[in-house]
């Protein structure tokens, strides 16, 4: 059998989100899938209005999906995911996302790194949204091996949110379900 | 931790003078043509010949190796390797007679965060227990040759046999199709050439050592290579020739020898067979240029799933490609840039991915890469 045609496209920043979102999107049976890496915030709001404009391109194919991650730094999960609309809407050329696209925002607060963190350490539950998470001894282990700490995340990753989940994840499960 | 290549050092050697590489849990090592990036594989070659394969020092270091720009006949190697028992280096002094073409180990050390597991030098070996106290007194060896290569396990030298055993299962590999063929021999499959070569012979001892191996690359292949269902040894007279199977719906599958595929086709075979088989016991695996003869659809499927299995078996990727799919996938913070300013010696040169909206690929297409 070929290699069907690629069904989702997953917009990120950097090598933390690479290898948390290869794992989601096998959990979440995702398949197949186009990563593009932006480098950083700037690199994914400047690539949205093009990766939009190409699924509304090929519209017909209803089954093809675009997943968009990045992180919401100081401008908070709010703050990012307006911004996000406003530049849909700005950047693409038919405009703002409409509710039966595939298309799903996923913004993890502070950074993807908050989310390693409550997702590999239940014991630093309920993790802070607003905390910066990078210099804390949990981020400087799980970070030694990216891909151990991916899988770890994945293991404890469950389809409906708990009552400790960050709100940016509770967020990002429902956009989730936008394109599956 | 899995254990990683933290440093490799070279001096005097090719295009390289005191120069420093420092690479991630996954490379890649870009630059222009005779920047050196295939000789940093070369050169973990060429310590795999000298203390694992037992090859003499003149045949793993030639003379054409000393580099061209100094007068100096020594050349100096090191290579860290960062584990959960410390920092290991291994350090090698070899010394050429350039009219003789002959080279000699001027010295070769072991140590484990700075102390000693074992040392050569001027033609004696001390061994030291895991302790790192002297075992008996130094012993005379021959400079030909490496005696780490013939050092017996035993269990109080387990450490420095830890090392030889990283340096075992380092894979390089610079494939190349036109070269394999589908002829297969029972004694020369064990290891799987450098150029892909004997894969005929290597994916027929798979068959017999570890066929899970083999399944498990099967399915990927199936959505890689059009109509494929799976590889197995035919018997032909007394030999044993590797064929491909084919399919397609309502039709009758058919059998194709190995070498009678194209070259992109054995080039995906042999890919896919290393990832779910070389990497679940490769401590580093070496690419040079994985992405040749690949098509352009392919090559991140391949890329991701190496990421995949290499996150899972904690395996060092260092990767040598060209290709923009490879590069603006790794992106800057894992991309190396190699350089030789004025045609001189390489250096580690400086990149940045920019604040523009061009991808890195096609920033270094431009040579804009460099950082101000």
């Amino acid at each position: 059998m070929p290699r069907p045609e690629v069904r989702i496209v997953v917009l990120y920043e950097d090598r933390a989100h690479d290898s948390f979102l290869r794992k989601l999107v096998k959990k979440l049976h995702l398949d197949p899938v186009r990563f593009e890496k932006c480098r950083d915030s700037t690199g994914v709001l400047r690539s949205l209005g093009r990766e939009i404009d190409a699924l509304r391109a090929e519209k017909h194919q209803k089954n093809l999906g675009l997943v968009i991650c990045i992180d919401a730094d100081e401008k908070g999960l709010s703050g990012r995911v307006a911004e996000l609309s406003k530049r849909i809407a700005s950047d693409a050329r038919d405009g703002a996302r409409t509710e039966d696209e595939r298309i799903a925002l996923v913004v993890p607060a502070l950074e993807i790194e908050n989310w390693y963190v409550h997702l590999c350490f239940p014991g630093a539950r309920p993790i802070d949204e607003t905390r910066d998470y990078k210099p804390s001894a949990e981020w400087r282990e799980l970070v030694k091996d990216l891909g151990a700490a991916s899988r770890r995340a994945m293991e404890a990753w469950q389809s409906t949110a708990d009552r400790t989940d960050p709100a940016s994840m509770v967020q990002a499960r429902t956009e989730l379900a936008r394109v599956r | 931790m899995p254990p990683k290549i933290a440093r490799l050092y070279l001096d005097n050697y090719r295009c390289f003078v005191n120069f420093e590489l420092r690479p991630e849990a996954r490379s890649l090592l870009v630059g222009y043509n005779g920047a050196g990036k295939s000789s940093i594989l070369d050169l973990l070659s060429s310590i795999q010949d000298l203390v694992v394969w037992n090859k003499e020092v003149t045949e793993a270091f030639p003379a054409d190796t000393v580099a061209r720009f100094t007068s100096s006949t020594d050349q100096r190697f090191e290579i860290d390797i960062e584990s959960d028992a410390g920092m290991y280096r291994y350090a090698l002094v070899v010394t050429h007679d350039l009219e003789r073409e002959e080279a000699v180990i001027a010295s070769e050390e072991v140590t484990l965060d700075g102390k000693p597991l074992y040392r050569f030098a001027n033609k004696e070996v001390q061994l030291y227990r895991d302790d790192h106290t002297p075992d008996r007194s130094p012993f005379a060896f021959s400079p030909r040759r490496s005696f780490l290569a013939s050092l017996e396990p035993k269990p109080s030298f387990t450490k420095v046999a830890w090392l030889r055993s990283f340096l075992h299962d380092i894979w390089i590999l610079r494939l190349d199709p036109s070269r394999m063929v589908a002829l297969s021999r029972a004694d020369n499959g064990v290891f799987l050439a450098r150029d892909g070569s004997n894969f005929a012979s290597w994916c027929r001892w798979l068959l017999q050592e570890e066929p899970d191996s083999l399944e498990r690359a099967r399915e990927p292949l199936g959505e890689v290579i059009t109509g494929f269902l799976h590889l197995r040894a035919q018997t032909a007279g007394r030999a044993k020739v590797l064929v491909a199977k084919f399919g397609y719906p309502g039709g009758k599958p058919y059998d194709l020898d190995f070498d009678l595929l194209s070259d992109g086709q054995k080039t995906l075979i042999v890919l896919y067979v290393l990832l779910h088989s070389v990497l679940r016991r490769a401590t580093v695996l070496c690419l040079d240029e994985p992405d040749n003869f690949v098509s352009i659809r392919e090559i991140q499927p391949f890329l991701v799933s190496l990421s995949d299995i290499a996150d899972e078996t904690g395996t060092q990727v260092l990767l040598i490609s060209h290709s923009g799919e490879v590069i603006d996938y790794l992106g800057a913070s894992e991309t190396i840039v190699l350089e030789r300013p004025d045609g001189g010696h390489t250096r580690v040169g400086s990149l940045s991915a920019g604040d523009g909206p061009l991808r890195l690929s096609e920033r270094m297409a431009r040579g804009w890469h460099a950082a101000s």
